[in-house]
C-alpha cells in the first residue's frame, strides 16, 4: 500500500490524479443534472423582469429581440412585446460602467410613443444603503410614465428633472444615463427624425458630462504638473 | 468522561467554546464581506456549513490514502470540487441566495475554516467524530455570522431578516464596512469575556 512518510513520486501522482479524477466526475455529474434548472432559472427571472417593465402583452419577448446599435461599436438589446399583431411596447437593456462600483445596467420599459413604463435595475452593485436605493421605489419610480421627450433625463444637479440618490449622485447619474441610452437606442430603432432630435439632444447632454469629466480630469493632471514643476525648483535651489 | 459525552463534546465545541469566527478568528473574508444582513449572515453559514461537513466527511475517509507531502493539495481538491457542486446547486434551486451572496461563495474554497478543520480535525479522526466537528464548527460559523448580520441589520437599516421595524434610515455605517470591524470586535470581546 502507500507509505505515508516516505512515497515515492509516481504514488503521489498516483494518487492525486485519482483524487482528481473521482472530483472531476462528481462535479460534472451536478452540473448535468442543474443545468437545465439554473437555465430555467435564468429564464424565468428575465421572463419577470420583463414583465413588469412591458405593458401587458401575449407574446414571448425574449424571443422577440433586435441588437440596436448606438454607435462606438456597442449595441443594445431590444425585447418587442406584441398584443396580437400590435406592437405595445419596448424593453431596452442598456448599461454603463459609471456607476460608483463599475457597472450599472436598467432594464427600461417603454411604450410605443417613447413613453416609460417603468425602469428596473438588472445590474446594480452600488454601495450597501446609499447607492443600493436606486433600485427602490422612492428613485426608480421618478421614471414611470415620463416622456423623455418633455422632460430632460438628467439629475437636478446637472440641470435635469430627476431628483438624485442624496449620497448617491454618480449612482444616480449612471442610472439616468442608462434610461437615456436606452431612449435614444429606442428612437434610432424607430427611426423617428421627430424624436429624433430629443434624442440627440439626450446624447449631447451626456456627452458634455463626458466632456466636464474630461476637463476635470485634466486639471488633475495642470495641478500635478505644477506641483512637479514646484518640486523640481525647490530640487534644483537645493 | 464516557463516550456519549465526548461525542457530543465534539459537535458543541465549534457552537461557542471554539467558535472558528469569535474564537479562532479564522474566516474572517465571509465574516466582514457577507454580513450586511441576517438573511446574508446565515446563507454564508449554512453554505460553509455544507462544505465544512462533506469536507470533513471526504477527507477522514481518504486520510490514510494521501501521503503526507501532497495532502494540501489533495484536501483543496476535495473542498473546491464541494464548492462548485455548492455553488450549481444554489444557482438552481436558490438564485435569490446565489445573487446575494455573489463572488463570497467561489472564496469558501480558501476559507481557513474549512482547510483548517481538515488539517486540524479530519485527518486524524474517524468519519462520525470528523462529521460532528464539521457539523459543530459549521453551525457555529453560521451563528456568528447571523448574530453579526442581524446587529448590522438592526443598527444599519432598522430591519430583521428583511422585515422592517424603523421607518427612514438607520446608521448607514453600520450597513458597510467599518460597521462590521466594529460589530465583530465587540462580539469577540463578549465572547471571551463569557469564556472566562
Amino acid at each position: 500500500m502507500i507509505d505515508k512518510k516516505n512515497p515515492t513520486i509516481l504514488q503521489m501522482v498516483l494518487v492525486l490524479m485519482l483524487i482528481a479524477m473521482i472530483c472531476t466526475a462528481g462535479v460534472a455529474a451536478v452540473f448535468k443534472l442543474t443545468e437545465d434548472t439554473i437555465k430555467e432559472q435564468a429564464a424565468n427571472k428575465e421572463q419577470k423582469m420583463l414583465s413588469e417593465v412591458l405593458p401587458e402583452h401575449d407574446n414571448d419577448p425574449t424571443k422577440d429581440t433586435v441588437s440596436i446599435s448606438i454607435g462606438n461599436n456597442k449595441s443594445v438589446l431590444c425585447y418587442i412585446a406584441k398584443k396580437g399583431n400590435e406592437t405595445v411596447g419596448y424593453a431596452i437593456k442598456a448599461n454603463n460602467k459609471k456607476g460608483y462600483n463599475g457597472k450599472v445596467e436598467v432594464l427600461v420599459g417603454f411604450k410605443p410613443n417613447g413613453t416609460i413604463v417603468k425602469t428596473s435595475a438588472t445590474v446594480l452593485n452600488e454601495t450597501p444603503g446609499l447607492g443600493s436605493k436606486a433600485a427602490e421605489p422612492k428613485f426608480a419610480d421618478q421614471f414611470k410614465e415620463l416622456n423623455p421627450a418633455e422632460k430632460e433625463l438628467q439629475v437636478t444637479k446637472d440641470g435635469g428633472d430627476i431628483d438624485a440618490i442624496s449620497a448617491a449622485t454618480i449612482t444616480s447619474r449612471a442610472y439616468t444615463l442608462c434610461v437615456a441610452t436606452a431612449y435614444n437606442a429606442l428612437q434610432t430603432y424607430l427611426g423617428n427624425d421627430a424624436a429624433k432630435i430629443e434624442a440627440n439632444s439626450g446624447a449631447t447632454s451626456s456627452a458634455n458630462y463626458n466632456a466636464d469629466e474630461r476637463a476635470f480630469d485634466s486639471d488633475t493632471l495642470q495641478t500635478n504638473a505644477d506641483s512637479l514643476q514646484q518640486n523640481i525648483d525647490t530640487n534644483s535651489v537645493k | 468522561m464516557d463516550n456519549k459525552n465526548s461525542k457530543f463534546e465534539i459537535f458543541s465545541k465549534g457552537l461557542i467554546k471554539e467558535n472558528p469566527v469569535l474564537v479562532l478568528i479564522l474566516g474572517m473574508c465571509p465574516t466582514l464581506g457577507v454580513t450586511s444582513s441576517a438573511i446574508n449572515g446565515l446563507g454564508m453559514g449554512l453554505a460553509t456549513t455544507f462544505v465544512l461537513l462533506f469536507s470533513n466527511i471526504i477527507i477522514s475517509i481518504i486520510k490514510d490514502l494521501i501521503p503526507d507531502k501532497v495532502h494540501i493539495p489533495a484536501y483543496i481538491i476535495v473542498i473546491a470540487s464541494l464548492v462548485t457542486i455548492l455553488q450549481l446547486l444554489l444557482k438552481g434551486y436558490l438564485p435569490a441566495l446565489d445573487e446575494s451572496l455573489g463572488l463570497f461563495i467561489p472564496l469558501i474554497v480558501v476559507n481557513c475554516v474549512v482547510l483548517g478543520r481538515a488539517e486540524a480535525f479530519a485527518c486524524k479522526n474517524n468519519v462520525v467524530d470528523s462529521a460532528l466537528d464539521g457539523l459543530g464548527m459549521g453551525l457555529g460559523f453560521a451563528l456568528a455570522l447571523t448574530i453579526l448580520g442581524a446587529i448590522r441589520e438592526i443598527l444599519g437599516v432598522g430591519s430583521i431578516f428583511g422585515y422592517k421595524f424603523l421607518a427612514g434610515d438607520g446608521i448607514i455605517g453600520f450597513v458597510l464596512a467599518p460597521g462590521a470591524f466594529i460589530v465583530l470586535g465587540y462580539m469577540v470581546a463578549i465572547a471571551k469575556k463569557l469564556k472566562k
